[in-house]
């Protein structure tokens, strides 16, 4: 049985596996800081009370000066998105908007590979504008390091269901007059 | 209620102008049902008699099914008894015209128990109606005594079979589910809205290329033509 029985909408099933556009993966991208921000801002107080706790009198919150409150989110960025992308290909972000990172095979990421691209996507967020011009809907990070992110709406990992004939390449038509269309 | 009780059945009839393309002909008034008490009264009659009718017919179409019966086994017994060259041609012509007989008999069978179960229905509807309106409801309530009933009945147990915890988690996770795949379709369709815009500022006309060559593989229920709005 096809999984693509479990995706109700019709537009969702018909782009499963293909290239992500650049609407969701903003969409998830700025869900992942927001995500690693409060991560971050929750951590900060609770390590301030509970060194308060142990070595203070009185209990306050730390005030980091501001390149530490900088460089402390962009190694939580960088540790949760390689993270997030070498186990399942997706952060929780990408989990939320059904989108997965995948090389340009289809395989999943390496770790090397999870760890530069988190790295280029943490220090160079405009990287990701690339793929609104892009014809392949690749941003930067995907022509350096060769990946892909896809639709994959389903827990398990996306996979070609039979071998197609040579021509069968899918399209995303985006003419002037008419609607997209995916063609043979 | 009066309006309500009146069956499709009773819809205008068809006029002889309107099957007429002559337009001088003299229109009969359409007969109208009426709405009042006695409009249903004699529906309701009507009904019944339809009824009754159709259970007639049942009955008849079903003693016909049982003398064809008999009169085919009647047949096959012959067959046997009589010699072939005196009754081969006569009991087939009999044959053939059972079988006529029957099929039809089958066929009228159907229709008559449709009507007499579509009648059955009606009737039964007119009749409830009409007792639960003659009823004095207060009255019949105070008769009945609810606490007593209430104490009976099981409550922890009926829950227990409800399994409401269960229920809710099944209603929540689907309503969830549907929540956030209509907010992944409307991401979707904001990805390709995007990109033909971007592609139409940069008058570009050959079509993105969205596949993915998985392991080589061309991705291939995309090869499908499929508009996508």
């Amino acid at each position: 049985m096809s999984r693509h029985l479990e995706i109700r909408s019709e537009r969702g099933q018909r782009l499963q596996g293909l290239r992500a556009g650049f609407v969701s993966r903003a969409v998830a991208s700025g869900t992942d800081v927001v995500l690693v921000l409060c991560v971050y801002v929750v951590g900060v107080i609770m390590v301030s009370i509970a060194w308060d706790l142990f070595f203070s009198k009185s209990i306050s919150v730390a005030d980091p000066p501001h390149w530490l409150n900088e460089l402390l989110v962009w190694v939580l960025l960088v540790v949760y998105l390689t993270a997030g992308w070498w186990s399942t290909g997706r952060t929780l972000g990408k989990q939320m908007m059904g989108l997965r990172v995948v090389r340009s095979d289809g395989s999943p990421l390496r770790f090397l590979r999870a760890l530069f691209r988190a790295l280029l996507c943490a220090s160079f967020f405009p990287a990701l504008l690339l793929a609104l011009v892009n014809r392949r809907n690749r941003g930067l990070e995907d022509v350096a390091l060769r990946t892909v992110v896809t639709y994959d709406w389903l827990p398990t990992s996306y996979e070609p269901l039979a071998e197609p004939s040579i021509n069968t390449q899918p399209m995303i038509e985006t003419r002037i007059s008419s609607v997209p269309m995916v063609r043979s | 209620m009066d309006q309500y009780l009146v069956p499709e059945s009773a819809e205008p009839m068809q006029t002889p102008s309107a099957l007429t393309p002559d337009a001088a002909v003299p229109q009969v008034p359409t007969r109208r049902v009426a709405s009042g008490p006695q409009g249903s009264t004699l529906n309701a009659g009507s009904r019944i008699v339809d009824l009754i009718a159709g259970t007639a017919k049942v009955g008849v179409g079903a003693a016909t099914l049982v003398a064809v019966e008999i009169t085919s086994r009647s047949i096959r017994i012959a067959r046997v008894v009589v010699p072939a060259s005196i009754a081969e041609g006569p009991l087939d012509a009999v044959e053939r015209h059972l079988g006529r007989r029957q099929g039809e008999a089958h066929r009228s069978e159907r229709e008559n128990r449709d009507n007499v179960a579509e009648a059955a229905e009606s009737v039964l509807n007119r009749v409830v109606v009409g007792v639960v309106d003659m009823l004095d409801m207060e009255q019949l309530i105070d008769h009945v005594p609810i606490n007593k009933v209430v104490a009976r009945v099981d409550l922890p147990g009926v829950i227990d079979e409800i399994d409401l915890a269960g229920v809710i988690r099944e209603s929540t996770t689907g309503l969830g589910a549907e929540t956030l795949d209509a907010s992944r379709a409307g991401l979707m369709a904001m990805d390709l809205w995007s990109a033909r815009l971007v592609d139409r500022i940069l008058r570009r006309k050959e079509p993105r290329d969205l596949a993915v060559r998985w392991n080589g593989i061309a991705r291939p229920e995309s090869a499908k033509p499929e508009v996508i709005s």
